[in-house]
């Protein structure tokens, strides 16, 4: 027997049922909130009008400057990178560049949302960037990917044949999606659409954190330690009985910091203990790993609750993402994020010894609307795009990390394409819709 | 001893005066205190109680307004409450393959009771402080979600267990949780360690109320609320308990009954692991009302009904078989 689901309002309570002594407690409590807001009001004026400033921040997070000047992402209450900042943490989040806005829906140039009554509202569950800054964006709901122009002008979509695709990873030639859930399959593509594997994932020893693109295939990433390199020279290409093949896993040192491999990461973080990062040397033939610096970087004098990214920056340094630790009460909108830049050249000689204070960071509020995925992708440049969810659509925005200088040769046409649309507005890029991927195209 | 002594005996007079009383003072007190204060009490659960009637969802599909599956079996599953509600057993214990409605008395919490606090729990000061089995819950109004704690990884990211919605299956996963999402746990959690009372465990038979095995409280020195009883049988009838172990290595069972001479003299016990099923053979006749161990096994890490679970089975007994609560403790 079913029964029909009561209002989610108050659905303990049941109906004509009396609130427990609830008036007076209410008409009292009311009374005294009225009272305290005018006190308030009329003694702190200046707090008023700094909570006002407060509301408004999103907005500022979201400049309407379209000169594009790539390091006016610059938050001017940083603290300059010479001194050791006694609280790193800007109070306010960091202002970025509006890329794109993807309208809600199923057609071109569209992503999905669903927003259940009781369940998780989601709408695209992954986001990633070539090194030419193409990006790809992972419409779960709409089971594709939406590729998008390093302008963010939507430039094709490709379907995707998986029940709950929640990774993605890109390169320059190819586009790697995974459902570690439902499916358990690693499906790898080029940006034409063209599908080149589809395989069967091993059991893994727990839950999958992370995917990502290397010039050797696809690495997977388990509980954020385990790395491994997918293999899929035993699952055969796609179609007819080798389609559902199996993928061989090589054990990796650690996150790749490059497209190469040449490089890796691997981090752990406890409350007490603090951030531990170990960078790791790579032998591409065995793919072991030789450590070659160690360290304790200190991201915030805040607490942090757990950590988000761990990338490179496309200079040989590394770029580290965490959450802060709220407390109770502490509200919805404050920054949660914090994202700071360890230079390669940070660590010393004998880097054991030096646990840096990461100064050049940025602020991030996260993105309550819906699940997007991890809240932020980092660019093979150094990068940060910001997935950003509201009524209006999924929205990207692209902050720069201060003190990382030149982008990478790389990513620099790509850092100028972004220049010249920000702001875009969804007109815009709606009409720059036509150009196509080579595969099926949804209209 | 008669043959129907698992059946509920009438409570002495003192008992029914004071529970009458406590009725009085209660209403009384309600007047005064929250709604959420005066809920009924809940039974006292373990963290891993929690996590192994979560684990059992995996793989079924999210069903809007349902809290019933069939455990380890895939097919129909909870919505994001009814997966909380069923792990938590609030505002009472629901069997796995009991559905809220075959109760008309049932109130039926949603995100909105869990974010809102209406209930027998509470809000954690920050997520520092979060357990296995305490609930990460949003609600805004117009929508919400509930998902359930299992621990952090070696970034300290939150592993979680959820519905997710239609379409989607019931899964554990690690993902973002943003700052809508409030921390929130049970009251009346246990430190007990790796104990899986008879509620969770799975047993055979039909849909009803704890499949074909009966639930009783009619010999004391259970643990929990009430054990299940079956009687002898040459069909099929099982219970088994399955939790998630959080490393691999060797393990004590032991187990617990309620003694009785109407029980079996000789109920089979089969203890699955990696390396096979070893087989003991238990009499509930003695040893009741306490932890009888059934030895040392190797398990591995993780959650496997076929290598790493308890199954008593009623096939062949020659008397009641009684389900009560299995402990794993690892040494």
């Amino acid at each position: 027997m079913r029964l029909e689901r009561r209002s989610p309002r108050d659905p303990a309570r049941p109906r004509g049922a009396p609130r427990i002594g609830a008036p007076p407690l209410i008409a009292l409590g009311g009374a005294l909130l009225l009272l305290a807001l005018l006190v308030a009001v009329m003694l702190v004026p200046g707090a008023a009008r700094s909570a006002g400033a407060e509301t408004t921040s999103s907005t500022d997070a979201a400049p309407t400057t379209t000169d594009g000047a790539p390091q006016d992402t610059t938050p001017s209450d940083t603290t300059p990178s010479e001194a050791i900042p006694t609280d790193p943490t800007p109070a306010q989040p960091s202002p970025g560049r509006l890329l794109v806005t993807l309208p809600w829906g199923q057609g071109t140039g569209q992503v999905g949302l669903v927003r259940p009554a009781e369940g998780l509202t989601r709408g695209p569950e992954a986001l990633a960037i070539a090194p030419d800054g193409r990006i790809a964006v992972l419409d779960s709901v709409n089971k594709r990917v939406v590729a998008l122009a390093a302008d963010g002008s939507p430039s094709g979509q490709i379907p995707l044949d998986l029940r709950e695709p929640r990774f993605l990873a890109v390169d320059g030639d190819s586009i790697y999606v995974l459902d570690a859930d439902a499916d358990r399959r690693l499906v790898a593509l080029d940006w034409q659409g063209v599908e080149h594997h589809d395989a069967a994932m091993p059991a893994l020893d727990d839950v999958v954190t992370g995917l990502f693109a290397t010039t050797d295939g696809p690495c997977v990433e388990v509980a954020h330690d385990a790395v491994y390199l997918v293999d899929f020279k035993d699952a055969g290409q796609t179609g007819g009985a080798a389609k559902q093949s199996r993928a061989a896993l090589r054990a990796a040192p650690g996150r790749p910091l490059d497209l190469e491999l040449t490089r890796a990461v691997k981090a752990t973080f406890d409350p007490k203990e603090g951030v531990k990062l170990k960078r790791y040397k790579v032998d591409k033939k065995t793919l072991k790993g030789t450590q070659i610096q160690a360290l304790a970087p200190k991201l915030s004098d805040k607490a942090i609750e757990h950590l988000i990214s761990l990338d490179g920056d496309g200079q040989g340094g590394i770029i580290l993402g965490a959450r802060l630790l709220r407390a109770k009460g502490d509200p919805v909108d404050a920054p949660a994020l914090i994202i700071g830049r360890l230079a390669a050249d940070q660590g010393g000689a004998d880097p054991a010894a030096v646990d840096p204070v990461l100064a050049d960071t940025i602020t991030l509020s996260d993105s309550p609307f819906a699940y997007l995925g991890e809240p932020y992708a980092v660019a093979p440049d150094g990068r940060v795009f910001q997935p950003v969810g509201d009524d209006t659509g999924y929205s990207i925005y692209v902050y720069t990390l201060p003190g990382a200088g030149a982008p990478a040769a790389t990513a620099t046409d790509a850092a100028s394409a972004i220049a010249g649309a920000a702001d875009t507005p969804t007109a815009t890029v709606s009409a720059a819709l036509g150009a196509t991927l080579g595969g099926e195209v949804r209209p | 001893m008669t043959a129907f002594s698992h059946i509920r005996r009438p409570r002495p007079w003192f008992g029914t005066v004071a529970v009458g009383a406590g009725l009085v003072l209660s209403a009384v007190l309600g007047c005064w205190l929250t709604p959420a204060a005066a809920q009924a009490a809940i039974p006292t659960m373990t963290g891993y109680e929690i996590i192994a009637r979560a684990e059992s969802a995996i793989g079924t599909d999210y069903m809007w307004s349902q809290e019933s599956w069939v455990p380890d079996a895939g097919g129909d599953g909870p919505d994001c409450s009814g997966l909380g509600l069923k792990c938590w057993e609030v505002p009472k214990t629901l069997y796995y393959q009991e559905e809220s409605g075959d109760n008309a008395t049932f109130t039926r919490y949603t995100s909105y009771s869990f974010y809102n606090l209406i209930g027998p729990w509470s809000e954690l000061d920050s997520r520092s402080q979060l357990q296995m089995g305490d609930i990460l819950v949003k609600n805004n109004g117009s929508t919400g979600h509930v998902t359930i704690y299992y621990s952090g990884d070696a970034w300290g990211s939150p592993i979680i267990y959820e519905a997710p919605g239609t379409g989607l299956q019931i899964r554990r996963i690690s993902r973002y949780l943003s700052s809508e999402y409030k921390p929130i746990r049970r009251d009346s959690m246990s430190g007990a360690g790796i104990v899986l009372d008879n509620p969770t465990a799975k047993s055979t038979g039909g849909t009803g109320v704890g499949g074909n095995w009966t639930r009783s409280s009619s010999v004391a020195g259970y643990w929990g609320d009430d054990y299940q009883v079956h009687a002898a049988t040459a069909g099929t009838a099982w219970a088994r308990w399955t939790p998630r172990l959080p490393s691999s290595g060797l393990y004590e069972i032991c187990m617990r009954w309620t003694a009785g001479s109407d029980r079996t003299s000789g109920a089979t016990v089969t203890i699955n692991t990696p390396s096979g099923s070893y087989k003991r053979y238990i009499n509930q006749r003695i040893n009741g009302s306490r932890w009888f161990s059934l030895g040392y096994y190797n398990f591995g890490a993780g959650y496997s009904p076929a290598s790493g679970s308890v199954t008593l089975s009623a096939t062949g007994a020659d008397g009641y078989v009684i389900a009560d609560a299995v402990m794993f403790t690892p040494s």
